[in-house]
């Protein structure tokens, strides 16, 4: 196939037009296909961690636990909140520069800050529930055991979320290579 | 600029989004969520035209950046489907040139991503010195990748 045969069908191409009332209701994020579930996801766990806060003081026995156990699970918790909306305001700028190699280069180190704090806030939220529930209870083997298992889990979901990360960032280092970037 | 104006840029420009959909996704449903994220993030960054390049470009770069960064869903099946009956009496001629509409997109789609915006803006007839401000390379570099692209495509549809 020639040159000029390759470009005459790239322009016969046809497209199917969209209205403007269409094009329109893309412009509301209710109607976006993947920021409306996670802020509805986000919202959801927004919630759930502000109940928690609410309640824990009387509820799960604050009263009776020192000031800086409450302190690390307050602080645990408010800023997984401030990290969840964060994360989602942050999901809505894809574009990060004048030209496609300086905006990936910005987007991949936005990226790899995110992968350094969502470890730490994951990290810090475990550590304070952790803290939390167990301080005060004696402990036996069987508690030993249980605490054992649930940090495995917590650290499992840690590795996987690092994972998942590094997966994502290695991807599009390559590409922004492979544009002559960074 | 207003919401109106906006949609209007959009409409007369759609052809734009619809290619990049058709080059960076493998579904229909896939490429029509990339379709409402790239106007999604027009809108947010319309502001920042200034009106020194043409609104074109200005899409085109948008356009590119989303469909490479922005997330996809899961993994969806490749169903496609017409809502028309295929016309017995098809002419050959018709059903040669859709066939070779779709081996050229297959081997743009093979392409890596860079080479496939590269491609895509010099099939639509921007210079090179357009290409380069989108990308952020330089003329030359333009020049020896598109040239390497075609050649690349051309054994592609030969082999």
């Amino acid at each position: 196939m020639e040159i000029e045969e390759i470009k005459n069908l790239w322009a016969s191409q046809p497209i199917e037009k969209k209205s403007k009332e269409v094009l329109a209701e893309m412009l509301k994020i209710k109607s976006h296909p993947v920021l409306k579930k996670i802020k509805t996801q986000l919202l959801l766990e927004m919630i759930a961690w502000l109940i928690l806060l609410a309640v824990y003081y009387t509820m799960f026995d604050g009263e009776k636990r020192p000031w800086f156990i409450n302190f690390v699970f307050v602080l645990g918790l408010l800023q997984a909140v401030t990290y969840n909306l964060s994360g989602y305001l942050a999901a809505r700028n894809l574009i990060q520069g004048d030209n496609l190699s300086i905006s990936f280069i910005n987007y991949l180190r936005q990226l790899k800050k995110f992968r350094s704090s969502a470890i730490g806030s994951r990290l810090l939220l475990m550590t304070g529930l952790l803290l939390f529930f167990s301080y005060g209870h004696e402990l036996n083997s069987k508690r030993i055991i249980a605490m054992l298992s649930i940090s495995s889990i917590f650290i499992l979901q840690l590795w996987l979320l690092y994972q998942q990360w590094t997966k994502r960032i290695g991807k599009l280092e390559a590409i922004s290579k492979s544009f002559g970037a960074g | 600029m207003e919401e109106n104006q906006f949609l209007a840029l959009i409409s007369a420009n759609q052809g734009i989004i619809y290619k990049i959909c058709q080059l960076y996704r493998d579904t229909d449903a896939d490429r029509e969520d990339l379709f409402q994220e790239i106007v999604f993030q027009l809108w947010r960054s319309i502001d920042s035209f200034r009106g020194d390049a043409k609104p074109s470009t200005f899409i085109y770069r948008i356009a590119l950046n989303t469909a490479i960064t922005a997330f996809k869903k899961g993994k969806r099946a490749i169903v496609s489907y017409t809502d028309q009956l295929p016309e017995i009496a098809m002419e050959a001629e018709q059903t040669a040139l859709v066939q070779r509409k779709e081996n050229l997109f297959a081997a743009i789609r093979k392409l890596e991503e860079a080479d496939r915006a590269l491609i895509a803006l010099w099939l639509d007839e921007l210079s090179y010195r357009e290409i380069g401000e989108i990308i952020g390379i330089s003329e030359n570099n333009v020049a020896v990748r598109i040239s390497r692209i075609k050649n690349k495509i051309k054994t592609t549809l030969t082999t």
